[in-house]
This record gives structure tokens, sequence and C-alpha cells, in this order.
């Protein structure tokens, strides 16, 4: 039998961000905040100083529940976690190195055999878009405005910095078998200031949870019939949870960020069309915060200014 | 005996002319003159003819309640077509910035609609194509009709469309800060004005009299509430003396340099609620009526059914805008006058369908006035159905009261599309430009003779669109 060509994990390490950032327009580039969004998965061990984060947290979670501990959940890798990884490695048939690579987070649990999501149907004909609800923890495809098929997903953990973007955005970008964190299929979003995708996961327990970085995470046989589905392009709406956002800067063309996002979903809920809320800052929105200027009896610029956040509501 | 044939001659000429004499006074005094056609205001709807009747109405953004206002319009269309089912109506609706560019296009072509809905104020546009609605009121009718909103929209000629609703330009106090003022809401001179905001600049530390100086209805209603009188009058001519407009600017200056109002004129502008939600400003102005219901919505005066009945804190208060004049009344109050206007088209359809064109108009403009008039802090122009009015407008009592005397001594723009296009573009152009330069030191006797001037010449050059 003849050998697949095999590509170490550490060479596709150092790729991954380069092909995430690709999925960015390059005049977007530098407003990326690295620290937001789905990174590259590290390998997490013992280290000085410890290692931090959410995926700490999410291992941490793991093992506890399949009964290794540690006892906090501190999303710290400390001494106490990287003995729990070590117990449950030897248990697993694995190299008890207390380093948590893809073959550990494979063996911390399997894929469910047995479908999540509703039935599987054919191929949709028409136009989709998906909804993601991270407070129902579902991602429902639409074709021509009637929902076709339902997903369980994993979201962004509730905290201000890893909640998965509210917005409408749009699938830039699609690949195959990244593999580790990211599973067998990843679809970029459009997410001005950071790195936010629908993706497959190495993690299927958390599938249902609040877990991830802000990513939306499928099983992979989900993810992998959705990938064949959707075309680039394809509008994608993330509702739910909303982070605390300040509106403290006076917006104009040209910025973005989730400030912006709130303003667009708050102009088109009052009938201004910005079309669509996807955090940039461009001419329809402006023109969009024009007209609701000329209905107010404001001054007429394009741009928002303390009052215009007080008539939108987000002061 | 033998009746001269001179006699015969002369009784025959008596009876020609009692029967002329009664020929006019039952039919051809009542018809009106529209261009070359005289039509008769007493003919009646044929129930066995078809009409179709093109109604163009401009669109009342309500951002509060997405798409209500079209469905009280196609609802109002419809109970007419109830009862005459033998009319069809093509609405159109227009948005609502959109400029009377297309019907004058229409009126060029001789085919405008039938009826054209005004929300920002009714206006006499081409007397060759506009019918006079005054014919086709009942008795009941005319007693039933604001005067004020009758004074606006008539001439010598008569009335020239359906009043919907009169709504006086008001601008907002807050209750807390200006106890004064709150309790003179209706009078008040002009030294109560500056003692009170001068007590409310103590209260807040902040200036108490939040403004946009960039536009310029806050001069423009100051002016008209101090002289009762537009800058231009109805027959096209300047109203405004220099004197007049130097004591108004004059005003405003003294509000600056006492600090009662901002010195930062863009900076103030873009942060009066701002300033009025953190208590350092009192009063705000100028304020339309969508920013009126956003103040009065987040004041607790509207009463949006969120909180227990009575709950409202009555933070944000209406009021009309403040005169220069040291008199304890004001003259008059700036308003817009709603209405529908009805026209004939070139190839003319008959007095029937004109008929059933008023009487549609007349239908709308009952039927939506109260309903348009409770989201947009107006009153209807049918004073029949202002209880309704009251039930729906969510606002309190007294609220309600001081509207309505309000819109009493309210006056709108000149009744002429001419005159009015005219003073809209003097406020947007001439005062727009002048009045910000208060803010950089201008002195009022100097600018007041240019903004005299460039009315003059508007006047003077300004051709419809």
């Amino acid at each position: 039998m003849a050998q697949r060509p095999h590509i170490p994990l550490a060479v596709l390490a150092l790729f991954i961000p380069a092909l995430l950032a690709a999925a960015v327009p390059p005049a977007l580039a530098d407003t990326l905040d690295p620290s937001a969004g789905c990174g590259p998965e590290r390998a997490l061990s013992l280290r000085s100083p410890a290692l931090t984060g959410a995926d700490v947290i999410e291992l941490q979670e793991r093992l506890k529940t399949l009964g290794f501990g540690p006892e906090e959940i501190d999303g710290v890798y400390g001494p106490e976690t990287a003995q729990a990884v070590r117990r449950f490695q030897e248990v697993a048939g694995l190299v008890p190195d207390g380093v948590v690579g893809p073959e550990t987070w494979a063996a911390l649990g399997p894929e469910p055999l047995t479908p999540t999501a509703s039935p599987p149907k054919e191929k949709p004909e028409g136009e989709m878009m998906i909804v993601v609800d991270t407070n129902q923890l579902k991602l429902t495809l639409y074709v021509n405005g009637e929902p076709y098929k339902t997903y369980p997903v994993a979201v962004g953990r509730p905290n201000q910095f890893t909640l998965s973007p509210v917005g409408e955005w749009k699938i830039i970008h699609k690949s195959r078998n990244w593999g580790g964190g990211f599973g067998t299929r990843w679809m970029g979003l459009n997410v001005p200031w950071g790195i936010y995708g629908i993706h497959g996961t190495n993690k299927p327990w958390s599938i249902g949870t609040r877990a991830s970085a802000g990513c939306i995470r499928m099983f992979n046989h989900d993810v992998e019939e959705l990938y064949e589905w959707v075309p680039t392009g394809t509008p994608v709406k993330i509702i739910g949870v909303e982070p605390d956002v300040s509106f403290d800067r006076r917006l104009r063309t040209g910025l973005t960020g989730r400030d912006v996002v709130f303003v667009q979903l708050r102009l088109q809920e009052l009938g201004f069309d910005a079309q669509g809320a996807d955090g940039r800052y461009g001419p329809n929105t402006a023109r969009a915060v024009e007209e609701l200027q000329r209905l107010y009896g404001l001054p007429v610029d394009g741009e928002v200014y303390e009052d215009v956040y007080y008539i939108l509501g987000l002061k | 005996m033998a009746f001269p044939l001179r006699r015969w001659v002369a009784a025959l000429a008596m009876i020609l002319s009692l029967a002329g004499g009664y020929w006019y006074y039952t039919y051809a005094s009542r018809l009106i003159r529209v261009g070359e056609v005289r039509i008769d205001p007493l003919a009646t709807i044929d129930p066995e003819r078809e009409y179709r009747l093109v109604v163009w109405e401009h669109e009342v953004p309500l951002p509060w309640d997405q798409g209500a206002h079209r469905e009280a319009l196609t609802q109002a269309i419809e109970e007419f077509r109830s009862v005459w089912p033998n009319v069809t109506v093509d609405l159109q609706v227009i948005p609502w910035h959109a400029d009377h560019a297309r019907l004058r296009e229409a009126l060029a072509a001789g085919s405008p609609p039938d009826i054209y809905g005004m929300p920002m104020g009714a206006r006499l546009i081409d007397p060759r194509l506009q019918i006079p609605v005054h014919p086709y009121l009942s008795p009941e009718a005319k007693d039933d009709l604001l005067p004020s909103s009758v004074a606006s929209l008539s001439d010598e000629a008569g009335l020239w469309a359906w009043p919907k609703w009169v709504q006086p330009q008001l601008w907002v106090v807050r209750e807390d800060l200006t106890p004064a003022l709150e309790r003179g809401r209706s009078h008040w001179t002009k030294s109560e004005l500056l003692s009170a905001l001068q007590e409310a600049k103590e209260r807040s530390g902040g200036a108490p009299l939040a403004l946009n100086p960039f536009d310029a209805s806050a001069f423009f209603e100051v002016m008209v509430a101090s002289t009762g009188k537009n800058p231009i009058g109805r027959d096209g001519s300047r109203e405004w003396s220099v004197d007049e407009i130097t004591h108004g600017l004059a005003f405003f200056q003294e509000l600056i340099a006492q600090g009662l109002t901002g010195r930062d004129a863009a900076g103030m502008a873009r942060r009066r609620l701002a300033e009025f939600w953190n208590r350092r400003a009192a009063m705000i102005g100028p304020v339309n009526p969508w920013l009126l219901r956003h103040l009065m919505t987040r004041g607790g005066v509207v009463d949006d059914g969120a909180g227990p009945e009575g709950s409202a804190s009555h933070l944000a208060l209406a009021v009309p805008p403040p005169t220069f004049l040291d008199a304890s009344s004001r003259a008059r109050l700036p308003a817009v006058i709603s209405g529908y206007v009805v026209f004939r088209q070139q190839e003319y359809q008959g007095d029937d369908h004109t008929r059933a064109a008023m009487a549609l108009a007349e239908h709308l403009s009952r039927r939506l006035g109260p309903w348009e008039a409770a989201h947009l802090f107006a009153v209807p122009a049918h004073p029949s159905a202002w209880q309704a009015w009251r039930d729906d407008a969510g606002l309190p009592a007294k609220e309600l009261d001081l509207l309505v005397e309000w819109a009493r001594s309210a006056i709108g723009p000149p009744l002429r599309d001419t005159f009015a296009h005219v003073q809209e573009r003097a406020i947007e152009t001439i005062l727009a430009t002048y009045f910000p330069k208060l803010w950089e030191g201008g002195e009022p006797k100097a600018l007041a003779e240019e903004i005299a001037a460039g009315i003059d010449g508007l006047r003077a050059v300004v051709k419809l669109p």
C-alpha cells in the first residue's frame, strides 16, 4: 500500500497562521488583534512561566469530567494539571509525558458516531445563509430564507475576549484538513478584528458548550457536509450573547471594530439600511448614519458622534 | 283683447332671465373654475362606474414602529374601498426625504396624481390643476376644522388642502433644572427666560441651552415666535425687517455672552443630547418631531407601555421656542400644517371622478390624521378626532392640553409653493450661513443686513426646481 505523504505537524503549525491571515483582506490585516479569535492550536505542557488560556481551561474541564482532575479550573497549566494529564495518558495508552498534542486531544474524546444534527439531506439549491445562535448553541443553514438544517455547535467562552463575534459576516476562505483544533474543515469569516471561522474539532465533547476562543466549532462530519454545501461568500449571521462594548470613539469611514458592528446592527433595527453589520465603517454605513442624522435633525456628516450614539440607544 | 307683440317679447325676456338667474343660482354659481375646466362640486360618485384614483403619499418614517405607517395607510384605503368598492386606489409611497420634483414634472406633463399627501406641509402648488377643497366641505365638516389649519392652507380663493394635522415646532427642557420654565411653559418673557437659564447654569455647571447653530431652524423658530411672521409673506414679500432680525440675533448673542449657551458651535451641535442627559444642559433646541419623540420617550413622558401607568418621570418636557420679547405673551408658534391636495389631470376625468378623489382625500385626512398626530406630537386638524388621538398619544393630559393650545396659535409657512420654496431656501442657505457667524463673533446688525439682503436676492432669483 502506498504511503500517504505526511506533513510534520510542526511544519503545518508554522503555516496555519499565515493561511488564516490570508483569509483577511490585506487592507484590514493591520487592524487585526492577534489575541482575538481562534489561533492555531499549541502543544500544552508544564513550562515556566506556566501556560495559561482558554485551551488550558478546556483541557482542565475535560480531564475533570473524565475523573482525572485537577480540582481547580483556573486556566493555568501547573503541576496539578500536568499530573492529571499524565494519569490520563497512562490510562489511554499514550506516552505519559504531560505534553498535550493532537494525539492526547484526540484521546480525550471521540466524535459521536450517531448524527447529532437533523437528518442529512440532499445538497440544497438556492440562496444560502448561515445563522449561528450563540444562546441556543446551534447553527442553522437557511436556503431561500427557510431553515434547511440545524447543527449543534460550540461557541466562544462567555468572557469579554472570547465571545463569538456577533454580527453579519461572510465566508471568505475555505480550507480542508488543517487538522488539530480546526478539525477537518475551515471556513474563515471576514471579521475585521481577529481570526474567526466555522470549523471542525478534535474536541468533540465541547460541542453544545461555550468552549472556543470565539470560533464556531462543529463536529467534523457536520462541518464536512456544510463545507460542501455553502460557497465562499455565503452570509453568516451570528446572534446571541453580546460583549460589553464601549462607545467612546467617534466613528467614521475606514474604522473597524466591535463598536461598528453594534452601530450597524442598531441602524438596521431602526430601519436605516447599513447593508450589513460587518464591523467595517464603509460608505453604506456612512449613508445610513446620514439618513438618521437628517431624520432627527442632527448635524449631517455621516459620522457617529456622541448624540448619534444616544439616538441609537447605545448610550 | 289683443296682447301686443311687444308685451309678449317682454314677458318672454323676463321668463328667460328668470330661468337664467335660476340656472345661475342653482348651478353655474357653484361651479369651480380650475384652469379651463369648470367643476361641479355637487356631482356625485356613480356607484355603477369604475374609478381609478392615483395617490402619492410621502412615507412617515417611524423608527420605533417600522412599517406601521404604511399599514395604517393601507388600512385607511381599504376602509374607503369597503364603502366604495368601485374605486380602485393606486398608492405610491414616496420616500420621506424626497422633495416635490416628481410632482412638478407630473404637473408640467398634465398628469399629476389625484391626491398628493404632504405630511411636511401642504401647499398651493399649481392653481391650474389643483382643486380647492372648500366647496366639498359640508357645514359640519367646516366646523370640525382647527381654525389655524384652515387659515394656513387658505387664501382669498379658498381652502387648498384637506388639513390633516398641525405640528407646533417645539423645544425641550429638563424639568429638574428649569422649574421656573416649567411653570410658565406657555408664556415667559425674555428676562424670565434668562433668569431661569441662569438658575439652571448654577445648578448644572454647564451651558444650559444646548443649540445646534448649524440648523437655522433655531433662529427661524425664535423669530416666528417673537414676530408672528414668516420671513416670506403670503404675497412673497420679505416680512422680517432688518431691525427684527437684529433683535433676534442680539438675543442669541446675549445668550452666548452670558454663557447660557455653548461657545463651541461645532462641539455643542454634536453633544446636545449628551449634555442634556448628563444634566449639564437644561434646554435643547431646535427639536424636530423625531428628536422630540426620542427625548420624550427617554425622558419618560411618552408612555410606551413598558412601565406601570403613571410611572413616567417627566424629566423632559416640550416647550415652545423662546421669544426675544419682554412682553408676557408670544406672537405665534411656527408649525407644520399637514394635508392632502387634490389635482385634476389635463385630460379631465369628470366631476364625479373629482368628487371621488375629494371623498378619499377627506377620508384619509380624517382617518390618518389622528394616527400620525399621535406619533409625531401633532394635533389632528379635526377636533372631533381629539379624543381618539388623546387615547393613542401616550402623553399625559397636561401635555396634550398644551399641544392643543400651541396648535391653536400655529402659523404655517407661505401657502403658495413658490414662496414656501423661497422660505425653505432662505432658511437652508441664508440663515444657515449667517446665524452660525454669531459664534465667530459676528455683529447682529451687520449679520441682519446680510440676511435681509440675502433673502431679497433669493426672492429675485429663486426659481422652482
